[in-house]
């Protein structure tokens, strides 16, 4: 990876990073995050997720908040902002007990997968650093440096994952058809983009006048869909 | 939601471990009886065994051994009876994969096949073979809470969530895995093949009491068996009969007795260390 193209202009990685990029962002890459719903196995059960259009509102509800959220405090942190004080901003963020602990454990396996692939004395102090794990969106960004990625990258990595992650455990929990809900995601893709350019804005913006400056944006009843779903029993996915 | 094993409402609620669920990391054990996962603290014959080289170059941490196979063929009855068989001589640990429920962490905290702290359970997210085979981070993190938090161990079983004849086990995670089937699954199944069947390290076919009832040909699994598998080794057992578990149990045995001398350890003084790749 030439450091020039990595982190150059509005901070995506360049051409010779993209492969990396697509690494990262490959559901398969072995983060943990098959596991998880992101809230839509509690959206389904509640009967506000039950065909493709009802999905597709609440991914693009997910997008504009917590994934808008996701995506600034992964790009700050490939921006080099303090990871620990990054940590603390996402715990800020984060109101639901069960969705911090949820991000942490999140954070932490990718940390497993991240120091393996893409080694970096980064990643093994952040590990070192918050042995819980760090939240997820933090260790995204630290993993996207590592890769040679840039905060851009970080960004669409966690504004992706933000709706993949969900819209494919809805294709598991109600037999949606998979070619459906590939066009949900792909008429996501835009909003999905100018999603990932406001928070590398708005992680420019944290760099001047700190973590304060990063979005906030919440889904109170995702927080409370969070808490609901941790109390099953009974449950298909990990959250 | 299936509920096929003896019930018992006072059961304790096992930890899950690919969660964590809302409590503070300070608080300890899981208590006897805590109904509110919620609140649940968040802890995690044949040719010869074939020493395994340890992944990573650890050299202390303990014997991983998966089971895995169909729904109902025993696997939960395998591991509680290996726990029963072998808890007084070895240290040992379970994580268990149920499909949706904590079920079968349920059961062997129920039958008390070993201490509640010492058995932790995963969630797969629809998906049993994922968390075993492509991404298999929750479960290697529960593995490695149980031996941060218990110490070190000789033996930490890994069951998966009853699946079909293709899942197995990576191996960045276990070091040998068991593929349990019973006769009335059809005795066709070793025929059918599948990775579980035909690479497994040991091949149990349980239930062989059944036999007659379900007009299973015993001879024709053995034979089948043994022409997916070589020289890989196949046993018949039924665990519902006194020490049916025996001859699990002494593969178990040897499988750990290999390990121990992969490092010159107390299984086998002065045995040289391996060079090869894991079995």
């Amino acid at each position: 990876m030439h450091p020039s193209t990595t982190r150059s202009g509005n901070g995506d990685g360049g051409p010779a990073a993209r492969t990396a990029l697509l690494l990262l962002a490959d559901g398969r890459f072995p983060a943990g995050g098959h596991a998880h719903s992101g809230g839509a196995e509690a959206a389904v059960h509640a009967g506000r997720i039950h065909d493709t259009a009802t999905l597709e509102a609440f991914l693009t509800g997910r997008l504009h908040t917590a994934g808008l959220t996701a995506a600034a405090l992964a790009a700050a942190a490939a921006d080099g902002l303090d990871p620990l004080e990054l940590d603390a901003a996402a715990d800020a963020r984060t109101p639901s007990p069960a969705q911090r602990s949820t991000s942490r454990r999140l954070g932490r396996q990718l940390l497993r997968a991240a120091r393996t692939a893409w080694p970096a004395p980064a990643l093994d102090d952040l590990a070192a650093a918050l042995p819980g794990g760090p939240h997820q969106p933090v260790a995204l960004g630290l993993t996207a440096t590592a890769a040679g990625l840039g905060p851009g990258d970080a960004a669409a990595a966690a504004a992706y994952e933000s709706v993949n992650g969900p819209a494919t455990a809805c294709v598991r929990l109600l037999g949606l058809d998979p070619y459906a809900v590939a066009a949900v995601l792909a008429r996501l893709a835009p909003a999905a983009d100018r999603i990932a350019a406001d928070a590398v804005e708005a992680a420019g913006d944290a760099r001047a006048l700190g973590p304060e400056a990063l979005p906030a944006a919440s889904a109170p009843l995702l927080d409370h869909y969070a808490e609901q779903h941790a109390s099953w029993k009974v449950r298909l996915f990990a959250s | 939601m299936h509920r096929d094993h003896a019930d018992d409402p006072g059961a304790a609620v096992p930890t899950r471990h690919t969660w964590a669920p809302a409590a503070p990391p300070a608080a300890a054990a899981p208590p006897a009886t805590v109904p509110d996962p919620a609140t649940v603290p968040d802890p995690a014959a044949a040719p010869a065994p074939v020493p395994a080289a340890r992944p990573g170059g650890d050299r202390r941490r303990a014997l991983r051994i998966g089971l895995g196979g169909p729904v109902g063929s025993g696997k939960t009855a395998t591991v509680a009876a290996l726990c029963r068989a072998l808890r007084d001589r070895l240290s040992i640990a379970v994580v268990t994969n149920d499909i949706y429920t904590t079920e079968d962490a349920e059961f062997l905290l129920r039958n008390a096949v070993l201490p509640p702290e010492r058995i932790a359970a995963v969630e797969t997210g629809c998906c049993p073979h994922t968390a075993i085979r492509d991404d298999i981070s929750a479960n290697i993190e529960a593995v490695e809470e149980l031996e941060d938090a218990l110490g070190p161990l000789d033996l930490v079983l890994v069951e998966s969530g009853g699946d079909n004849l293709t899942a197995t086990f990576s191996q960045g995670l276990v070091d040998a895995q068991v593929f349990v089937i019973d006769v009335s699954g059809g005795d066709k199944v070793p025929r059918k093949g599948g990775p579980g069947v035909s690479r497994s390290d040991l091949l149990v076919v349980n239930k062989t009491d059944l036999a007659p009832l379900v007009g299973a040909d015993l001879g024709v699994m053995a034979r089948d068996a043994r022409a997916q598998r070589g020289d890989l080794p196949t046993v018949f057992c039924s665990l519902a009969a006194p020490d049916g578990v025996a001859p699990v149990a002494s593969w178990v045995l040897e499988r750990l007795a290999a390990w121990r001398a992969a490092d010159g350890g107390p299984g086998a003084p002065g045995a040289p260390g391996p060079a090869g790749a894991p079995a």
